[in-house]
């Protein structure tokens, strides 16, 4: 029976470069340092590193990261604050880098045409 | 060419005039008979005319023959003796030796100039076809006279072996030429006095026959015979002569505007040298041709002038032979000139093919030479030269960092152009060297380094073989075992691929020298394509057992156990001593790929460091064995195997403390 361990392990494996680079470096690390600094759960800097790298690799999905938290004993306000920031900062990870364009980019401030005018 | 024709008409008119001779005598003999008072006029008339061409014209004869004989025998024949015991020889190779200096001299004054030319334009081909030459001169001209006299040698020889073919049974010695020629024609037989009054008492008119006949005998053969004697009388003195000024062939070698001279040199010396075999020999086929013809007559000259009543058969032979006698021997002086001349002509062009190559070849070898004798002063002037440039630069840099009035106008473009390119083409200046100081500099480097690579390599080799032998001897202590092995792993270590391969799969399957492998060395290996697949794989399980031998029991020297289970080592001194220390020396990326037990040892845990283990989980590694190594660390950090190591136990310098309590994915995953 594979193991919350192997799995990992598994899920590494198989990531691309970009993914592995980020769980050979210290960024997660840094990032839950930096998010724990003001609460009182500075303790759970290791598991919280789990639960961000498996939310990366996606052994946990977004909808469980909550949950995932909340038996960490980690109250439901700065559960829901921890979240959206390990989501967010997950999201920045994974972005491709080909939709990275603004919507500046995409054609907002530019005169209408037949490809951007607005849709009644 | 000219010449030519002009003999071969003078030829034909004698031919003509002598057939137009014989045919009234002919008839004569035939159709007159005057009943006796012409016949006593005629008879006063031919004994007048007999006596004084005898007289006369075989008087010329004997001489010429005589001249003719003494000219073969003491200045062809006899040359050599002539030029040795005279006193000759002795003034000719002093002659020569004073004419041999004279042109040593031009020979000096010319290298002097090509000197000049040379260091002037070291590239020069002219002057380095010259000095090839001049070098073939200057050694040749002291063999000049050699030459010569080995040339006249060989003809005279020649010309003897041609004359010892006529009759030279004459007690003296003589050669005698023109006395073969007299007895083939019957000259002897015109004095006999039967002959002569055979014709006197015979018909009318045939006395005149035989009178003119032998007049025209007499003149050919005089002719001939002086013309011979005195062509080579003149070879004679004309050779010594040549000999003296034999440094002249090479004339034209040394300056090319005299090489007409030496040309002439040539072509006149062999053409002298070669008259003497040539013209003897003409004679000698005319020689035998006539006697083989006269053999085949049964009849002589002085037979057929005297008889009356010869048949047409026997005055056609006659006619014929006496045509053919004179044609050979008029064509043996005519032909042994143009042989002579031909002769040098082709001995010439074969000598001007021979002296082009041996040119040619001196050339490229005096090039080498020059090459090699300047080579020292261009490369001195070279390395000065480049050095010079390399300095300027320099310089040129140094001012160019600098404020004020030099420094600003050291970076205008135009200065900086003219001065930089200046110094780059004297840094690069080869001066027909071929090289740089740069060049040379890295030539030296690379040769450095390819002597210094051959040396470690010898040196590493050496050591593989001491140490291994070490490992073997049963009297050597733990220490040194442990230094060999040691020293093994350092050598191993530093080899390169092409050396570990050489090793073989022998030495290479032995867990002394696997244990030292690193990943890369077994994929190279296996590039190599010497390796089966087999082999590779053997390699890697026996650096695998060494490595767990290592773990389990210190070293590689052939542990085992007995059957109690004690430990039995090989080697007697092998128990104590420790290879893990060295079996980690290598870089993480290597220990991360060693077998999984090594780090379920927890006495490894004094050499495996967080970053070993953190490589060894990237590289796989189960949720069972990862319990087994914790437990192992656990042990060997001296805490529980489910605590995470902590600052409070052991020590906020702890490796493993820092690992666990640091931003490690890895450490976290394990001690999650």
């Amino acid at each position: 029976m594979s193991t919350e361990f192997d799995n990992f392990l598994k899920s590494y494996k198989e990531s691309d470069k970009n993914i592995k680079d980020i769980i050979d470096s210290d960024e997660i690390g840094i990032f839950v340092e930096n998010i724990l600094k003001d609460t009182p759960y500075s303790g759970l800097k290791s598991k919280l590193i789990v639960i961000t790298s498996n939310n990366l690799l996606n052994l946990i999905s977004d909808i469980d990261l909550p949950d995932k938290l909340t038996k960490l004993a980690i109250d439901n306000k700065t559960t829901q604050v921890l979240s959206v920031k390990i989501l967010n900062f997950v999201k920045s990870l994974t972005k491709n880098p080909d939709n990275t364009k603004t919507d500046f980019d995409q054609g907002a401030g530019k005169p209408f045409n037949t490809t951007n005018t607005p849709q009644p | 060419m000219n010449k030519l024709t002009l003999n071969r008409k003078k030829i034909l008119f004698s031919a003509l005039a002598l057939v137009t001779l014989f045919l009234p005598s002919l008839i004569f003999a035939s159709d007159v008979n005057d009943g006796g008072v012409l016949s006593s006029i005629s008879s006063g008339l031919e004994k007048v005319l007999w006596l004084f061409v005898n007289a006369v014209f075989g008087f010329l004869v004997w001489v010429a023959g005589t001249l003719l004989n003494l000219a073969v025998t003491t200045f062809v024949v006899g040359f050599a003796d002539l030029y040795n015991n005279s006193g000759l020889g002795f003034a000719v190779d002093r002659l020569w030796e004073v004419v041999r200096d004279i042109f040593n001299l031009t020979f000096i004054f010319g290298l002097v100039y090509i000197g000049f030319k040379m260091i002037l334009n070291a590239g020069d081909t002219d002057a380095r076809r010259m000095l090839a030459y001049i070098i073939m001169a200057a050694l040749l001209v002291n063999f000049s006279l050699f030459f010569t006299k080995f040339i006249v040698d060989f003809s005279n020889v020649a010309a003897t072996q041609v004359a010892q073919a006529f009759d030279h049974s004459n007690p003296t010695g003589t050669y005698e030429v023109s006395d073969g020629f007299a007895n083939v024609l019957g000259l002897s037989s015109i004095w006999d006095d039967k002959t002569l009054s055979n014709f006197t008492t015979n018909q009318v008119g045939s006395g005149f026959t035989y009178v003119f006949g032998t007049m025209i005998t007499f003149v050919v053969m005089a002719f001939v015979f002086f013309a011979g004697a005195f062509l080579l009388i003149i070879r004679f003195v004309v050779l010594n002569i040549y000999m003296i000024l034999s440094p002249i062939m090479f004339l034209g070698w040394v300056f090319p505007s005299m090489a007409n001279y030496s040309r002439d040199y040539w072509k006149g010396f062999l053409g002298r040298a070669f008259f003497a075999p040539a013209y003897l020999l003409m004679l000698y086929l005319a020689f035998y041709i006539l006697t083989n013809f006269q053999n085949a007559s049964n009849i002589s000259m002085a037979e057929i002038y005297a008889k009356g009543n010869a048949t047409s058969n026997e005055i056609a032979n006659v006619i014929a032979m006496f045509l053919v006698t004179c044609v050979f021997l008029v064509a043996a002086v005519v032909v042994a000139n143009r042989m002579g001349a031909d002769g040098a002509s082709g001995v010439i062009n074969v000598g001007r093919n021979l002296a082009g190559r041996a040119r040619r070849a001196t050339q490229r070898g005096a090039g080498n030479i020059v090459f090699g004798i300047t080579y020292p002063a261009r490369a001195g002037i070279r390395t000065a030269v480049n050095a010079s440039g390399a300095h300027s630069e320099r310089k040129l840099n140094e001012l160019q960092t600098r404020s004020g009035v030099l420094g600003t106008a050291s970076r205008w473009n135009w200065v900086d152009k003219t001065i930089r390119g200046g110094a780059e083409k004297q840094k690069n200046a080869e001066l027909g060297t071929g090289t740089t100081n740069q060049r040379e500099r890295e030539y030296k480097q690379s040769t450095q380094a390819r002597a210094n690579q051959t040396r470690g390599e010898q040196e590493r080799k050496d050591k593989f073989e001491e140490n291994n032998k070490i490992l073997t001897d049963h009297t050597k202590s733990s220490s040194s075992l442990s230094d060999a092995l040691e020293e093994l792993g350092k050598t191993i270590k530093q080899m390169t691929g092409i050396e570990k391969e050489r090793l073989g799969f022998d030495k290479l399957n032995t867990q002394n020298v696997a244990v030292h492998l690193s990943d890369d060395d077994i994929t190279n290996l296996e590039k190599t394509g010497k390796f089966s697949s087999q082999q590779i794989q053997d390699i890697k399980n026996t650096r695998n057992n060494a490595f767990t031998n290592i773990s389990t029991h210190g070293n590689v020297l052939g542990a085992g156990k007995d059957s109690s289970g004690a430990l039995v080592y090989a080697h007697p001194n092998a128990s104590s001593v420790d290879q893990k220390p060295s079996m980690f020396t290598r870089n993480v990326r290597d220990i991360g790929k060693m077998p999984i037990d090594i780090f379920k040892q927890s006495n490894m845990y004094d050499h495996i460091t967080p970053a070993m283990l953190e490589e060894r989980i990237k590289n796989g590694m189960s949720s069972k064995d990862k319990s087994d190594v914790r437990v192992a660390l656990s042990t060997n950090l001296g805490i529980s195997s489910t605590d995470i190591p902590e600052e409070t136990a052991l020590g906020k310098n702890n490796p493993w403390v820092k690992w666990a309590n640091g931003n490690s994915n890895y450490a976290a995953q394990f001690f999650s």
